[in-house]
């Protein structure tokens, strides 16, 4: 595990290219180019704010609009969501890399991962930008904020590599991951908060509240709101709770992926 | 093997510093089946999948030392590009082990890292990156690079706008712009125009001489043993022959027509009748082809010395025997023949066993596979005892640069100058 994670910093001159590749190609080729990267979270926020805060109305007890808190969730939703389609196609998608050239199969999962987490960071911009234009008004407690970055960059990689790796040997992944991720977005407070499940749902699907709860990525995506829109730090258990299954899935799942990579290249 | 073994010995005692390769024992097994990428319904159900192991590699040992060119030949689905992914790491043998002391470079895969919207330029960087290169260095190397490729004009056009020829220029520049200690070749040789084949040639040859290991694989007998020094012959996985290039290469070629011959013989029943044929009173007991040493040989440059022995043998007493030998080309053209009633001195009888020798000091063939024809039979020809029609065969792989057609024919040319006046 630490000479796997030692390579990695190796080998960071090539993590950079591949990234840096990565992002600029993401958009080549068409007429916006690097501004996709904003229109995508808006557009998407355009159209889950129609839905769920015109149609659906959406209650929340903070002073900031529904859509300001869609899309602080969102927009960390969506570095999670991408980071797993991303690598669970990341080994299988550079076949010819990884049967012609050597060198570390880790990074290919981690160029994923980072260059969707610059993404986020991307998306932090135009929310500040919100965040200042709806007069929320900003808090120390943003200070916070990176370590709830990393926890969640360590969560997001360590699904990565799960799902990277356990693609070669089962292409299912792949085609399945889309539907769950989808399932996955329901059970976070993404599109409504937390109290809003717990009031409705806790008499009649108590399991749906359990559930919630023990979705490591509602402490993530609570732990932004709290930062970003109210103003208070994060829930610390929640949070803890979130961070222990992180770095757990990661150190599981790194050394899973590391065990398989020589095999990679006999199934891609 | 004891042979192999004083070699192996040999070149140990030659390189103190030991092998920058080494290949022990390795084993790498595949599992073949009929889909790739199991679903998850067979892995959990265990459904049985229709699998067999094949060892692509067979307990293969060879040694590569500082400096060497080998060559690895072999048939399809013989281990060649296996054997260079375990040097390159990206694959890892069953079991046996690779140890490899120094820097790799794979020419395995050309462009590998190229992405088809990026410049030429910008594809630079990152094929350079992916092959190892710090980002630095492709800056410094960056102009011999593009000017290697030729590509000057259009580095910043997008990759996607260049001819095939173009993208694979400029990917071989990049990838022997790396500096190894080892690089593995598997015949990316099909790259660019003619004169842009020889720049790579020359640029492999540089390697050469500034003293990188080389580990070359082809099909072309031609190019290996233009290129290497060393080789070594893999057969389904398993190490025929090891040593110098020429040994190996004779070994295999030979190996190959046997086997030709053993798979038409398999194939058809008569196949020794249509061959061979005669009253049998006396027979052609071997055949041996051979250059100036008493080893047989099979490839032979133009101008070199070209032997063949014919051993016969008659139980019952025969008349005024005379043995033909003829040379055909493989398309069938006679090239030429004679027999033994030439020679100053014939027997008028013969039993028993005895040899004859058929000597060319200088061959004159050019380049291309020749077969051999012999005949035991008598003088008047009224009685062929055993024939061997174009049954051993031959190749002259060196001929004179320029000459074309079946043989050299000794000349000179006059008048160049004259027809001026």
């Amino acid at each position: 595990m630490y000479s796997d994670l030692k390579q990695l910093a190796e080998y960071r001159e090539l993590l950079r290219t591949l990234v840096s590749k990565d992002i600029r190609s993401r958009y080549k080729g068409s007429v916006l180019g690097f501004a996709w990267n904003f229109a995508i979270p808006v557009l998407q926020l355009l159209v889950f704010w129609l839905l769920f805060g015109i149609i659906v109305k959406v209650k929340l007890e903070g002073s900031y609009p529904y859509a300001v808190f869609l899309f602080t969730g969102l927009l960390p939703w969506n570095f999670l969501a991408n980071s797993i389609i991303g690598g669970s196609v990341s080994i299988v998608g550079n076949a010819n890399l990884v049967k012609k050239i050597y060198f570390p199969l880790q990074i290919l999962p981690a160029t994923t991962v980072i260059s969707q987490f610059i993404s986020l960071l991307l998306g932090m911009i135009v929310l500040a930008g919100v965040i200042l234009v709806f007069g929320i008004g900003l808090s120390g407690y943003l200070l916070l904020l990176p370590i709830v970055f990393l926890v969640q960059l360590i969560f997001a990689a360590g699904l990565a590599y799960l799902f990277g790796c356990a693609n070669v040997f089962f292409r299912d992944v792949q085609h399945i991951l889309g539907i769950i991720v989808m399932a996955w977005m329901y059970v976070t407070p993404v599109l409504y908060p937390m109290s809003q499940v717990a009031d409705r749902t806790v008499d009649k699907y108590p399991w749906a509240t359990t559930l919630m709860h023990l979705n490591p990525m509602t402490g993530i995506i609570t732990a932004y709101q709290q930062i970003i829109l109210d103003h208070q730090p994060p829930d610390w258990p929640w949070f803890g709770y979130s961070t222990i299954i992180a770095v757990v899935l990661f150190v599981a799942s790194f050394s899973m992926f590391n065990h398989f990579k020589f095999r990679f290249e006999e199934e891609v | 093997m004891g042979a192999e073994g004083q070699f192996q010995q040999k070149t140990a005692e030659r390189f103190a510093k030991g092998p920058v390769v080494e290949v022990v024992d390795v084993v790498k097994q595949y599992k073949v089946r009929h889909e790739k990428g199991r679903t998850l319904k067979e892995a959990f159900l265990r459904q049985r999948i229709y699998q067999e192991t094949i060892n692509a590699l067979d307990h293969v040992s060879f040694d590569i030392h500082p400096g060497k060119t080998l060559g690895v030949i072999g048939r399809n689905g013989s281990g060649k590009s296996t054997l260079l992914k375990l040097i390159a790491g990206t694959s890892r043998p069953t079991s046996g082990e690779v140890k490899v002391n120094g820097r790799v470079s794979a020419l395995l895969e050309l462009g590998a890292g190229f992405h088809p919207d990026f410049s030429g330029r910008e594809n630079v960087f990152l094929d350079g990156a992916i092959m190892g290169l710090s980002r630095r260095t492709v800056e410094e190397r960056f102009d011999e690079i593009v000017a290697f490729a030729e590509m000057e004009e259009f580095i910043d056009a997008p990759a996607k706008t260049y001819s095939s020829g173009m993208y694979m220029r400029l990917a071989f520049s990049v990838a022997v712009s790396v500096d190894p200690d080892i690089i593995l070749i598997d015949e990316v040789f099909a790259v660019g125009d003619e004169s842009f084949q020889r720049k790579c040639l020359e640029r492999i040859d540089q390697f050469k001489s500034d003293g990188k290991t080389i580990v070359f694989v082809s099909h072309s007998l031609d190019a290996i043993r233009g290129l290497c020094d060393q080789a070594v012959w893999l057969d389904k996985g398993a190490l025929r022959a090891q040593g110098g290039v020429d040994k190996v290469t004779d070994y295999y070629l030979w190996a190959v027509n046997e086997g030709d011959e053993k798979r038409l013989s398999a194939d058809e029943g008569t196949q020794e009748d249509q061959q061979r044929w005669g009253t049998r009173r006396g027979e052609v007991i071997e055949v041996g082809l051979f250059g100036d040493t008493e080893a047989h040989k099979h490839i032979f440059d133009t101008g070199e010395s070209f032997r063949v022995r014919v051993g016969y043998r008659s139980s019952e007493e025969i008349e005024e025997p005379v043995i033909g030998l003829a040379i055909y080309r493989s398309d069938g053209v006679l090239c030429y023949g004679c027999n033994t009633s030439e020679m100053d001195r014939t027997p008028d009888k013969f039993r028993g066993e005895d040899e004859v020798w058929f000597e060319i000091d200088d061959l004159s063939l050019l380049p291309g596979d020749y077969q051999v024809s012999v005949a035991f039979h008598n003088l008047e020809q009224t009685e062929t005892y055993d024939h061997h029609d174009r049954k051993y065969r031959f190749k002259v792989m060196n001929g004179p640069k320029i000459e074309i057609g079946l043989c050299h024919l000794s000349h000179t040319w006059r008048g160049w100058q004259s027809g001026e006046e």
